[in-house]
């Protein structure tokens, strides 16, 4: 990996972000956004995937050594950063680059394909949170409800931080 | 031998993947809210000053309506002092131990968490002022939010009413007849009360208070008001929803309560009790 910084400070970024900011905001019971997953959506593409492990295990310790519970955001990364892979070579088809490698951008994987890997992506982050976290079949609409705004609004806050720092991540330094 | 460590080569991601995910399910099976206060109270201790920033500079917006909200309660206590005067001309010494059972402290809540199916919120008075767990926590107006479950120096982490582990009783203010008040997650201004003798006399409105059973909450604290209520499948108890009457979401203040005779009540309670006939 050629740009460390870059990445090392989207880390920092979209942790401080999710514990100082995210977290605190009370905007409905319906959206709790979790956004800390467009770490491994912004990953290199030719990240190894014993790397991407590695990178889910650190931002799932970091999310629960702050956020008081233990094991629930590691058991939804570690998922995500897993099987990485196989979502982007599912949702994305990278068989037509010449080059497996750099930010995943819609530039580089154009952009239907880049939407639907960052939603789905995202989507099972937020889907395996949510039913950890709720480990209930009590109010089961409501747990819809609340899955689907919160997976909305994270979305929307993933691609604000896709347009900031993709250039930035995509700078070799 | 070559078979498996080319068998290992191939695998030791997802073997990896597998014991680290199974690591991290295990800790989370087993964590309690203690082990999450616990972990709040860490957490506390190295970005309390931050959450407190973040804090001081919201509530400095909100002084003017703090202001107002708070004058009008001193009235409404002086009004109450008054009443009590002209009921007790003489203070008996029973009297004043009673009034001096309970100790208030004032606090501010700096982080606070509704979303979640346990939450908490953490408060910018910890050890060195006083604070202790079990402490009761009240709204500024005297209303229940919950009780003090973890404290650092200078901070303390409280379980509110919105937490699906907290358990409290509570009785029909107008009928005497006691319930189990807890919160199964959902709209965070309405809980449960659950548990009512079939036999209770239950309106919508009546308030649910405290009941002075457990050692954190004096007696007679609002819980809040019945909203609706129904008969059980089995027909034996009344199940009723009840709107909380703290605001705790938007809760920026509130009192902690210590009962300095709570201590005394535990060890007289855990002596052991004479059996019947013994000499």
């Amino acid at each position: 990996m050629k740009n460390k910084g870059a990445y090392i400070l989207f880390f920092a970024v979209v942790v401080a972000l999710q514990i100082l900011v995210l977290n605190h905001i009370s905007v409905s019971v319906y959206a709790a956004p979790v956004v800390y997953a467009v770490l491994i959506v912004m990953m290199p593409l030719e990240t190894s995937q014993f790397a991407m492990l590695m990178v889910g295990l650190a931002l799932g310790l970091s999310m629960d050594a702050t956020m008081g519970v233990e094991g629930l955001n590691t058991l939804a990364t570690l998922p995500v950063a897993f099987f990485r892979r196989s979502i982007l070579h599912l949702t994305a088809d990278l068989s037509g680059l010449v080059k497996i490698e750099g930010v995943p951008s819609a530039e580089r994987l154009g952009r239907f394909r880049f939407h639907r890997y960052t939603i789905v992506t995202m989507s099972l982050h937020e889907t395996i949170f949510f039913s950890m976290e709720w480990l209930s079949f009590n109010n089961i609409g409501f747990f819809i409800a609340r899955l689907l705004c919160s997976t909305a609004v994270s979305l929307a806050i993933a691609y604000l931080l896709i347009y900031i720092f993709t250039p930035k991540l995509s700078c070799k330094s | 031998m070559y078979r498996l460590l080319y068998f290992i080569r191939k695998t030791y991601v997802a073997i990896i993947f597998i014991v680290l995910e199974i690591v991290a399910i295990r800790a989370y099976a087993y964590s309690t809210p203690y082990t999450q206060s616990r972990l709040l109270a860490f957490s506390n201790s190295v970005f309390g000053g931050v959450y407190k920033a973040f804090g001081d500079v919201s509530y400095y917006f909100s002084l003017r309506k703090e202001n107002v909200r708070l004058t009008a309660r001193i009235a409404e206590l002086e009004n109450r002092l008054d009443i009590c005067r002209e009921m007790l001309p003489v203070q008996t010494d029973s009297v004043a131990e009673m009034m001096h059972q309970y100790e208030y402290i004032a606090a501010g809540v700096i982080a606070n968490s509704i979303n979640h199916p346990q939450n908490f919120i953490t408060i910018d008075k910890g050890i060195n002022n006083g604070v202790r767990t079990e402490m009761a926590v009240l709204s500024p107006e005297g209303y229940v939010v919950g009780y003090v479950v973890n404290c650092s120096d200078n901070f303390a982490v409280a379980m509110t009413l919105l937490n699906t582990d907290m358990r409290t009783s509570g009785r029909l203010a107008t009928d005497g007849n006691s319930g189990l008040v807890r919160w199964q997650g959902g709209d965070s201004a309405v809980a449960d009360f659950d548990e009512v003798s079939k036999y209770a006399d239950i309106k919508e409105g009546d308030m649910v208070v405290t009941t002075g059973f457990s050692h954190y909450f004096p007696e007679g604290l609002t819980i809040g008001s019945i909203e609706s209520f129904s008969l059980n499948a089995s027909q034996t108890t009344y199940k009723a929803r009840v709107r909380l009457a703290a605001d705790i979401a938007r809760l920026r203040n509130v009192v902690l309560v210590n009962n300095t005779a709570a201590d005394e009540v535990r060890d007289l309670e855990s002596k052991p009790k004479p059996a019947w006939g013994a000499e």
